[in-house]
């Protein structure tokens, strides 16, 4: 769910993003800072040789006069620096090697080269040889540990590693904080979007009034229904006038096949006139009908109805159709579960228990069963009619509360295709719904809810 | 008994003419309701059946003049038009009864009747065709005699097949009688009913009195059969 919003990308994208930003941040300081200490490290040897050189030229025979103007002004130990100067291999005056150091390494490194830049562990040496005026030649080797730029450069890594997570985990947070509040207005549109219903023309999304293009957006939806409910309210008004122009000539065409009825006849022709008049009695039901659904999609809430018991209506109507279902020999179970008090037209929503419990019988074939269930739930009343009858198709469950649509072709079959159409409106119309579960072969539920009446 | 027919419709007007000179009234047919005015200032009629569209006024208008004139007779509204509210409207601008098109002439000329009774119908507490016998008080039927027993339903419908013995009931008018509205269009559980109802009342008596009348319905009828 939370998986497929935009806020949840949007802030992942971001996160990433920083994720990667950062580390590359850090990955770079690290270098830079690696890279910088050694160069100054490399340079202030360099420079210090030539410094050390010119504080013991003057000195290069007084060993402990040497000791002390080096100790004194370079003070190696103290500042992990390893100084020492000697003379083909003979040691004028050498520095305590500083911690970390291999001392066999500086053993070795003796006398080796003549001028040149070494690392030798944790140590950068310089060498360099010096030649004084009478010609001796005079090795003067500068060095300086890292160890203390290394320690720097731990922590800084350290507390790059742990400031990033800490870092990425507050954008996150502020990231999520600030799309929700950037998203509020949308989520407000969805919300009632979502409540939207035909026949409610006050009902429009709410405009985010931020000036941008979420304002446009919410606009243009608004006006989208606008024109919906336009065309909706004129199909619904095709059908009831089509529904009222119909009544005039229906009532003559039935008055003259009454009178012809009512004469004597061939049988052929009395049988003809029988059915003709059949169907004119079935169009007059259906023209009946539509106009009630128009009827029902106008009233839409605008009718403060009596109280009562969802229960006692059902347990009544299923007593005056029992007869139906034994004529079938269909068992109609008693009903089950307790009262549920509704508030509504009584006489309309019995019609819709009618047509389940009477849809139940016709798919159900002899021998079946239907049971129906009243129960009140927090704030809903719900009522099941369950069969196990021939079921519901999956591809036909949304369809079967449409106009006129049936689920099999045979015309054959009886009532108008409008029964779970008048259904719906009725509940709709209460501002209930009604759905169906079904195993195709196994049964159907048909259930609807209503709201409780809490008078 | 004269009776004024308001309907622009000429096709309909002319049936429903025809239909209530075949129930043995004088009937007077007019299109507009500037002329149905001038027949109700200008004669005496029992009954005004008038439709509720007409070219020069709505229905209830011209109602609401009748009225207003102290004109005290029966009035029959028939209209396009179903819903409670239009029913509302008519009844509170003065008419005593309500018919929807398409209507069957059958519960036309019941209600026609109905309304032309001047004083409340007294019937029979006991009706008897050949020889089934309706207690209508005890609620008893016995057929040649023997005593048989119907649930409430189908006594219901026996009664009100056996108040208008002879004339055939269409499925829906049976619906709203014996059961109610909210049965319309289950006109099925009719058959069912009348099925075991002829179990009951005819089954093995002479003559058969329940007949269906195909396309119109079925009827009560104790006469001779066509």
């Amino acid at each position: 769910m939370i998986s497929r919003s935009p806020t949840f990308w949007l802030v992942t994208l971001y996160c990433v993003l920083l994720l990667v930003l950062g580390a590359g941040f850090a990955w770079f300081t690290v270098l830079t800072f690696e890279h910088y200490t050694r160069e100054t490290i490399i340079r202030e040897t360099a420079a210090r040789s030539g410094e050390i050189w010119v504080t013991a030229i003057e000195r290069l025979d007084d060993r402990t006069g040497l000791a002390r103007v080096i100790e004194q002004r370079f003070a190696p130990e103290a500042l992990d620096r390893f100084i020492r100067i000697s003379e083909g291999g003979r040691i004028l005056y050498q520095s305590a090697i500083p911690a970390g150091v291999d001392a066999r390494a500086l053993q070795g490194s003796r006398g080796k080269g003549d001028a040149a830049q070494l690392r030798l562990g944790s140590l950068f040496l310089n060498r360099h040889f010096y030649v004084t005026p009478q010609g001796r030649r005079i090795l003067v080797e500068s060095g300086q540990s890292d160890v203390f730029a290394q320690g720097v450069q731990k922590s800084l890594t350290q507390s790059l590693v742990f400031g990033l997570p800490v870092l990425l985990i507050l954008a996150a947070f502020g990231g999520y904080v600030l799309m929700r509040r950037s998203l509020h207005p949308i989520e407000r549109m969805i919300d009632a979007a979502e409540a939207i219903s035909f026949n409610d023309p006050g009902n429009r999304l709410p405009l985010a009034e931020t000036g941008d293009r979420l304002e446009t957006l919410g606009l243009a939806l608004n006006r989208m229904l606008d024109r919906l409910d336009a065309a909706y309210q004129h199909a619904n008004r095709f059908s009831a006038d089509a529904a009222h122009e119909i009544r005039t000539p229906l009532a003559i065409i039935r008055g003259e096949l009454e009178f012809l009825a009512a004469q004597r006849h061939s049988p052929e022709l009395h049988a003809a006139l029988g059915n003709i008049l059949d169907e004119a009695n079935r169009l007059s039901d259906m023209v009946e009908k539509l106009a009630m659904l128009s009827r029902m999609d106008s009233l839409w809430g605008k009718h403060a109805h009596a109280e009562f018991d969802l229960g006692a209506l059902a347990g009544e109507t299923m007593d005056q159709m029992r007869l139906l279902a034994d004529e079938k020999h269909i068992t109609l179970a008693p009903l089950q579960g307790g009262p549920a008090p509704v508030a509504g037209d009584r006489n309309r929503l019995k019609q819709v228990l009618v047509n389940l419990v009477d849809n139940a019988i016709k798919y159900t074939p002899e021998g079946g069963r239907i049971t129906v269930e009243v129960k009140s739930l927090a704030n809903r009343a719900q009522l099941t009619v369950t069969d196990n009858g021939i079921g519901v198709a999956p591809e036909h469950r949304e369809k079967i509360f449409d106009r006129f649509y049936r689920v099999s072709t045979d015309r054959g079959e009886t009532g108008s295709g409008l029964g779970l159409a008048i259904a719906k409106s009725i509940c709709n119309a209460h501002g209930g719904t009604i759905v169906v579960d079904s195993t195709p072969g196994a049964g159907s539920t048909f259930r609807i809810e209503l709201p409780l009446s809490t008078a | 008994m004269r009776v004024l027919v308001v309907e622009d419709e000429a096709k309909l007007l002319d049936i429903l003419l025809r239909c209530l000179k075949g129930e043995g009234l004088l009937a007077d047919g007019v299109g507009s309701a500037e002329a149905a005015l001038e027949h109700v200032k200008s004669f005496h009629y029992d009954l005004v059946i008038l439709d509720l569209q007409l070219p020069d006024s709505p229905g209830t208008a011209l109602l609401r003049r009748i009225r207003s004139e102290r004109h005290a007779m029966p009035v029959l509204i028939l209209t396009a038009r179903s819903d409670i509210d239009s029913k509302a409207e008519g009844f509170s601008a003065g008419a005593d009864d309500y018919l929807t098109k398409p209507f069957s002439l059958a519960e036309l000329s019941m209600r026609v009747h109905a309304l032309l009774r001047r004083a409340p119908a007294i019937q029979e507490a006991i009706l008897r065709f050949a020889n089934l016998e309706i207690n209508r008080l005890t609620r008893q039927v016995k057929r040649g005699g023997k005593r048989i027993d119907l649930s409430p339903k189908e006594y219901s419908l026996l009664e009100y097949l056996s108040l208008h013995a002879g004339r055939a009931l269409s499925r829906s008018m049976i619906v709203e009688r014996v059961w109610d509205q909210s049965f319309e269009g289950l006109t099925n559980i009719v058959d069912v009913y009348i099925g075991h109802l002829r179990r009951k009342i005819d089954e093995g008596y002479e003559p058969k009195l329940i007949r269906t009348v195909r396309g119109l319905g079925y009827s009560l009828d104790a006469g001779e059969a066509e």
